[in-house]
């Protein structure tokens, strides 16, 4: 069943056939892990949500009446559940004023973003709101569109290019300060 | 030249959707063209484009997986038996506290290096070991999943079962553990722990 339609399966699963819920869950399982992962830092956290957010779908697939993509939906539940636990647990103070540009000169930003920077760019986003940080990842990890991100995190089209642009920002700041000018 | 200055940003802002190709055929027809006059913006999409890679370079762990998997089908069996018994939907059925303690089996599941081993299935001592000795427990309804969890990881006890119908928990204690020292230490958890009986 691997590859088969979203929309299908989801069908099918509001039916309480557990096949299709396999393999939806096949299809999104190691995304949603990743994308909870990348924001909570602790794999046994992200499991646990990855494991109530497919409870919530299988409870809820009924209820899924088709305004958005299946993926969108599925997201959209673990963005809140995410962002609950963020809210509940975490207490840390993320900067969201908006850094000068790092250094414009040709070429220094994507030395500072390139492959061999990666364990940097991973310890960079762990320092961003986690709004910026679930905007800039599922532009770049799931390839999904402003419009699905904006229907996943709840808030306007604008705010979420808004959001992906002050998390590169601020990613560059953060990368400028780690690595230091003299590694360019 | 506030104009300008925005529109610029409103480039900025699309290029990201331009370089995951999710862009309508306007926009990026609109991105192409800036893209063509504008050595900035073409930096820009350079640098953009170096972070989306690097960033889906990342490894974030292995996910779980089959093992989750079964771990929902469980919890979905369990919670359709419970209510063909009491006679209610299943779309009710699942209760926080289940989740929080099949969260705890499982959590341990993962710390236990479950995860991702194919030869291992989830729940393996559930139906595996039939000779050691059990503990039957029920939590107190407020105890927390943290706690719990740190309080059979603290024991080495693996939830093996439950919860029953009447919220009872079968905790496996390691090989060779004293099960009367442990029912002890459990009772002493009064703020965990509601009842503790041995077989």
């Amino acid at each position: 069943m691997a590859g088969e339609n979203l929309e299908e399966l989801i069908r099918r699963t509001s039916q309480s056939d557990k096949a299709a819920f396999s393999a939806l869950y096949r299809q999104l399982e190691g995304p949603l892990f990743r994308f909870i992962r990348s924001k909570l830092n602790d794999p046994f956290e992200a499991a646990d949500i990855v494991h109530e957010v497919f409870l919530e779908v299988w409870n809820n697939a009924g209820r899924f009446e088709g305004r958005s993509s299946v993926k969108s939906w599925v997201f959209g539940i673990a963005y809140r559940k995410t962002m609950d636990v963020f809210r509940k647990s975490h207490r840390i103070d993320y900067s969201d004023d908006l850094p000068d540009t790092v250094d414009d000169s040709p070429g220094a930003e994507a030395c500072l973003v390139s492959a061999q920077n990666g364990q940097h760019v991973q310890a960079c986003l762990a320092t961003l709101k986690p709004e910026h940080r679930s905007a800039i990842e599922l532009a770049f990890f799931e390839d999904l569109s402003y419009r699905e991100i904006s229907e996943i995190s709840e808030v306007p089209e604008g705010t979420v290019k808004t959001r992906v642009y002050h998390a590169k920002q601020l990613l560059m700041h953060c990368l400028a300060g780690r690595i230091g000018k003299e590694a360019l | 030249m506030a104009g300008v200055a925005d529109t610029r940003q409103e480039l900025e802002a699309l290029l990201p959707f331009y370089l995951n190709g999710t862009l309508g055929r306007e926009e990026r027809a609109r991105v192409d063209a800036a893209l063509r006059e504008d050595v900035t913006l073409r930096e820009q999409a350079r640098t953009l484009e170096e972070l989306r890679t690097t960033m889906h370079d990342i490894d974030f762990g292995q996910s779980p997986g089959e093992f989750g998997l079964a771990r929902l089908m469980r919890e979905i069996d369990r919670a359709e038996a419970a209510n063909a018994r009491v006679g209610t939907s299943r779309r009710h059925a699942l209760l926080p506290w289940g989740l929080a303690v099949a969260a705890s089996a499982a959590l341990l599941a993962v710390a236990l290096g479950w995860v991702g081993s194919e030869q291992t299935a989830p729940y393996l001592q559930a139906s595996g070991d039939a000779e050691g000795s059990y503990l039957t427990v029920a939590f107190q309804p407020d105890a927390s999943q943290s706690d719990v969890s740190n309080m059979l990881l603290e024991q080495g006890l693996v939830i093996v079962d439950g919860p029953s119908a009447i919220g009872l928990y079968r905790l496996s204690p390691g090989k060779g553990a004293d099960v009367e020292a442990l029912a002890a230490d459990l009772r002493a958890r009064g703020e965990l722990i509601e009842s503790v009986d041995l077989p």
